[in-house]
């Protein structure tokens, strides 16, 4: 549990550093509509891949901030391409398909305990 | 720091600080928009699997057979988050295209985080001038191909771990999900990397055979039916290429040869020789990942074409590792001493120096589209009948094919070449040559699951007059009789108003006052750029010349 908290924690500050720099690259932008962009990126790619990260414990901090976009936006389009294939609509995906991430992230976790 | 400099310069710069726009912003050529066009279809379709009729002759039912990941991600996140699907692509794209960057990074520190540091500033020459169509122009398959591929080479480095070729197998995927020929590259240097493993080991571990086994598996599951659509599709045209013309070779992309790499290209080579000197262990799956990246950029001598020569667009980032470590090299010359802060602090000053420079050449960009045509077209989007066929005389916005997808329906323009012979022949004339504006040419159409059949006509005929074939075929080309049209038989006239050659508006307005001089026509939508006229009598005499 308390490794939980320790990884929200960090969730929270790599949150934080990707709104502020999404705050000032879109400047004009309002607070509202940069949080709500922030909020999509996470919930659908950042999330998703750090959970999946906890299948190699042994990364640096640096490594899982960056891999899990990137592995959080190749796991999000290839499941759900193949969800769409089979008829999932992506108004199903963009909650399914990173709930799925999770879990599976969760299971590594679990697992390794 | 880095990631706040290189956004900043290739969106936020660009888009003046503002996220969404009401049109299309700072796309620059038509496969900007042709991509727009695809991921739009799919968010109105639900999913993503077929392609938008009116960017393929009309064709409901068309397998879309392009890589679909970037669509993929760009869909969903405009449905998440209810912003227009013109700005979740770019800027998904360049977000990507950022983590390109950092994947790399994570890879040169594997080598050495000092190396690393030093390296990093010099990506941002990756937002060159030079290098900017990479974004403006709508390479968006491409560059989510580059990043994964370099993800893919960061994840060899995981291989070991337990559960590391689940990782791999999504990394891999999405390569082949974005764009194939890289695809093909890392699993190239996937191979070399276990010849190179039998070759110390002298064995091929079952551990090994294992996690191959699981890594191939998954792949083949998550890649299956978009390769299967793939091979029969663009790889009967795309594959080898056999192009040993290198202006033909460069097919489109911008002109990035050895010497545009200019100094950095001198100081990397340098760092390739120290890498060799050096011979550290730690250094040699970074290096040799870049040097075989950096190689395949000459694949243009095996005649591949240009799917060689994009690799040379990102020169930079595979150089990169060598111009950090030839860097490092000197430094430490200099001082023994602070080996991470001397090159930290470096960092920064290259970083801002960098972006200094590179900023003056960017501002802000609007793109080829403006509000009115984009007005123009959705209104034709909202308002016209499906199977209702638009003629486009000149515009200087709408002269490429994709940008008039956004209309949703079959769009013909007038061929510019063929309307300055008009023009210039000082009068009226009757007889206007249209180019279709298809997206590609593959008309792949699922009877079943695994049943292909391919229509043979390029454009749907409006008889029904078409066939779907067993065996792949190139469909026909567009009718004459549809390529060439009569003014008065025209339904649907889209008449630009003002263009930045004057003779084109003048020729344009003169068509539009005499089709308006017919009490059959009806100007049935306008604004201060573009008239839309209706010709309800499509074939009746409507000129006195």
């Amino acid at each position: 549990m308390s490794k939980l908290v320790d990884e929200g924690k960090v969730m929270s500050a790599l949150f934080l550093v990707v709104f502020i720099v999404l705050k000032i690259v879109f400047h004009s932008t309002s607070v509202f509509t940069v949080l709500k962009l922030t909020l999509g990126l996470f919930w659908l790619f950042f999330i998703p891949g750090y959970f999946l990260l906890y299948a190699l414990p042994s990364l640096s901090l640096i490594e899982r901030s960056i891999m899990s976009f990137i592995l959080g936006t190749a796991f999000y389009g290839a499941i759900g391409y193949n969800l769409g294939l089979v008829g999932v609509p992506f108004t199903v995906q963009v909650y399914v398909v990173p709930v799925l991430g999770v879990l599976i992230g969760c299971w590594f976790l679990f697992r390794k305990k | 720091m880095f990631s706040l400099v290189f956004l900043m310069l290739a969106v936020g710069k660009p888009w003046g600080g503002v996220v969404e726009h009401e049109f299309p912003t700072a796309y620059s050529a038509s496969d900007a928009f042709f991509h727009h066009a695809m991921t739009e279809y799919a968010k109105e379709d639900g999913r993503l699997k077929y392609a938008a009729p009116y960017s393929i002759g009309g064709y409901e039912g068309v397998l879309d057979s392009h890589p679909p990941l970037p669509y993929e991600l760009a869909a969903s996140f405009s449905v998440l988050t209810g912003m227009e699907t013109h700005d979740t692509l770019f800027m998904l794209t360049v977000f990507i295209y950022l983590f390109a960057v950092l994947a790399a990074y994570l890879l040169w520190r594997k080598g050495s985080v000092a190396v690393a540091l030093l390296a990093l500033p010099f990506a941002l020459f990756m937002l060159q001038k030079r290098l900017l169509p990479l974004i403006y122009w709508g390479y968006w398959l491409l560059v989510p191909g580059i990043t994964y591929m370099i993800a893919s080479l960061w994840s060899l480095t995981i291989f070991d771990s337990k559960h590391g070729p689940w990782i791999m197998a999504f990394l891999f995927s999405a390569i082949a999900l974005s764009h194939q020929p890289e695809f093909v590259y890392a699993g190239g240097f996937f191979g070399l990397f276990l010849l190179y493993r039998f070759y110390r080991e002298r064995k091929i571990s079952p551990a090994i055979l294992k996690k191959t086994g699981v890594f191939v598996l998954v792949i083949g599951a998550l890649t299956f039916y978009s390769l299967l659509i793939f091979s029969a599709t663009f790889l009967q045209t795309e594959g080898y290429r056999g192009a040993f013309d290198f202006d033909v070779a460069r097919g489109g992309y911008p002109a990035f040869d050895v010497p545009q790499m200019g100094w950095m290209g001198v100081v990397a080579l340098v760092g390739v020789g120290v890498f060799f000197l050096m011979h550290k262990k730690k250094l040699q799956l970074t290096g040799y990942s870049f040097l075989y990246s950096f190689l395949l950029g000459f694949l243009i001598y095996l005649g591949l074409g240009k799917r060689a020569y994009a690799q040379r667009l990102f020169w930079i980032i595979y150089a990169a590792f060598f111009i950090g470590l030839a860097l490092y090299f000197v430094l430490q010359f200099v001082s023994k001493k602070y080996r991470t802060l001397i090159p930290f602090v470096v960092s920064i000053v290259f970083i801002l120096l960098f972006s200094r420079s590179l900023g003056a050449d960017i501002g802000k960009n609007q793109g080829i589209m403006n509000e009115y045509d984009w007005d123009g077209l959705q209104w034709i989007a909202a308002n016209l009948p499906s199977d209702a066929w638009v003629h486009y005389l000149y515009s200087d916005t709408l002269i490429h094919n994709a940008p008039l997808y956004n209309s949703e329906h079959l769009a013909f323009k007038v061929g510019t070449n063929s309307y300055i012979k008009l023009i210039q022949t000082g009068t009226l004339q009757r007889n206007f040559s249209f180019g279709f504006t298809d997206g590609y040419i593959d008309r792949i159409h699922d009877r079943g699951v695994f049943d292909f059949c391919y229509f043979d006509q390029n454009l749907k005929p409006r008889n029904e007059s078409f066939e779907c074939v067993d065996s792949y075929i190139r469909s026909a080309r567009v009718p004459l009789a549809d390529a060439r049209k009569d003014l008065c038989d025209m339904e649907y006239v889209y008449i630009t108003k003002q263009t930045s050659q004057p003779a084109f508006g003048q020729y344009n307005s003169l068509v539009r006052e005499v089709l308006l001089s017919n009490n059959w026509t009806n100007e049935i939508y306008s604004n201060p750029l573009v008239s839309l006229v209706h010709n309800t009598q499509p074939g009746v005499e409507c000129l006195n010349v």
